[in-house]
């Protein structure tokens, strides 16, 4: 996907949206940030004004303390292959393009290879070269309203109540 | 933006141009030198065709220094330079080599031996730690002691050798791996409910291109004012795997509208 897309228009047209049924079994979901649409397989945070709500706003905030983890392995990635701070690939053809990706498939076989040889402990080694900072300045997400008008929320509103449940012991 | 011409066809032209004022202001007397004159035009251009090398070419001196490396993998105290260096630790940068060591691409049938495997692979990891001018091929070729185009292609036969195993390290969990996760879950919330099927988060990043494109820039234009590629990124979260990253690298292609998708 080019720079100019933006998350949601390009995970559809990741194997796991295309093909959720072989990606996910059963009640299986994904967790995402609000820039994603909602449906089954797919379980955002909150937009406002709905993150407002207090048993929405517990829950965001409970999938946001998972989410951190996505953040720190991004910036694990790029601490450690720092090429992807600016690729130097000249895109003037469409084979240039797949040669830009294929520097990228590279870093990630190769920071996969180190979490099976090493751990996690060492994949994480360069995490603080490329802080939260630089990674904020990075994300491809941004509000949009209106973004994926057939939201399918039952799943999450699911999640939301089982949380509210536990947390207040009911 | 015209293409620069190239110096044989700037030679070529320019002696044409000198011949043919030549002629203008001293013709050929008679049919003899005339007949002469073009034989030896003519042999003066194919010469200008066939010779391979236009331009003087010294050697370029070099004096790299790569082989630092395998001094500091040497002493567990120097492991940290190594890692700084090559962005991997001594045992991950023997493990990747035991790899792709034997792979097809660096072996030829010829008797000229090939620069050795773990030279290439070192040249190919230090530029992929690398950004900014820093990271520019004749950087790096200077650092590491060879040419131009040998980092080209050690970068090039080494990425196809470790993409061949793109499979292996970038699949799908196991329905073992994935119950792995599921519990991690639990655990963190301290109940068993449908969260546990929560076992992957999707991100997106943005992989900053270092200048603009030629073709389509404007597809590749980011909002934070710079030109990119958005890679979709599938995270397993666990303790065991933190931040074991499956990557379903969804690549699109603007113009023909194609979307090439990596799986295993």
């Amino acid at each position: 996907m080019t720079g100019s897309a933006h998350d949601s228009n390009a995970f559809e047209h990741t194997t796991a949206a295309k093909h959720a049924d072989w990606f996910f079994q059963g009640e299986e979901f994904a967790w995402a940030d609000s820039a994603y649409a909602v449906n089954s397989t797919t379980i955002p945070v909150h937009k406002k004004p709905a993150s407002l709500e207090p048993k929405n706003a517990l829950f965001d905030k409970v999938v946001a303390s998972l989410r951190v983890r996505s953040e720190h392995c991004m910036g694990a990635l790029k601490g450690r292959f720092q090429c992807l701070r600016g690729l130097r690939v000249h895109i003037n053809s469409n084979k240039d393009h797949y040669e830009a990706c294929r520097w990228i498939s590279v870093a990630i076989v190769l920071h996969n290879v180190v979490i099976d040889v090493e751990g996690s402990k060492s994949a994480e080694y360069f995490g603080n070269v490329h802080g939260t900072e630089e990674e904020e300045e990075d994300t491809g997400n941004y509000q949009e309203d209106g973004v994926g008008g057939d939201d399918d929320d039952a799943k999450r509103r699911k999640l939301v109540e089982e949380l509210w449940a536990f947390e207040n012991g009911l | 933006m015209m293409p620069s011409k190239p110096l044989r066809r700037d030679l070529i032209d320019s002696f044409l141009l000198s011949m043919a004022t030549w002629d203008i202001f001293s013709p050929p007397e008679n049919l003899e030198e005339y007949t002469l004159n073009l034989q030896k035009d003519l042999e003066l251009i194919a010469l200008l065709e066939e010779t391979r090398y236009l331009n003087n070419r010294p050697p370029v001196p070099k004096l790299g220094n790569i082989d630092l490396a395998w001094e500091f993998a040497q002493d567990p105290a120097h492991h940290q330079r190594f890692v700084d260096m090559l962005r991997v630790s001594p045992l991950v940068f023997l493990t990747v080599l035991d790899l792709i060591e034997d792979h097809h691409v660096f072996k030829n049938d010829t008797n000229l031996g090939q620069t050795p495997v773990e030279q290439q692979l070192a040249v190919t990891l230090y530029q992929m730690g690398r950004y900014g001018n820093g990271a520019s091929v004749e950087d790096i070729a200077r650092a590491a002691g060879y040419s131009e185009g040998s980092v080209e292609k050690f970068t090039d036969c080494c990425f196809e050798a470790i993409l061949s195993f793109h499979g292996l390290f970038v699949r799908k969990l196991t329905d073992d791996e994935k119950e792995v996760e599921k519990n991690w879950m639990d655990d963190c919330l301290g109940f068993r409910g449908t969260w546990r099927e929560g076992w992957v988060m999707y991100d997106g990043t943005i992989v900053v291109l270092y200048r603009k494109l030629g073709q389509n820039g404007d597809a590749y234009y980011t909002r934070k004012a710079n030109y990119g590629l958005n890679l979709q990124v599938h995270f397993f979260i666990t303790e065991k795997s933190l931040s074991n990253l499956s990557c379903r690298l969804a690549t699109y292609l603007r113009t023909s509208a194609l979307s090439i998708i990596h799986m295993e």
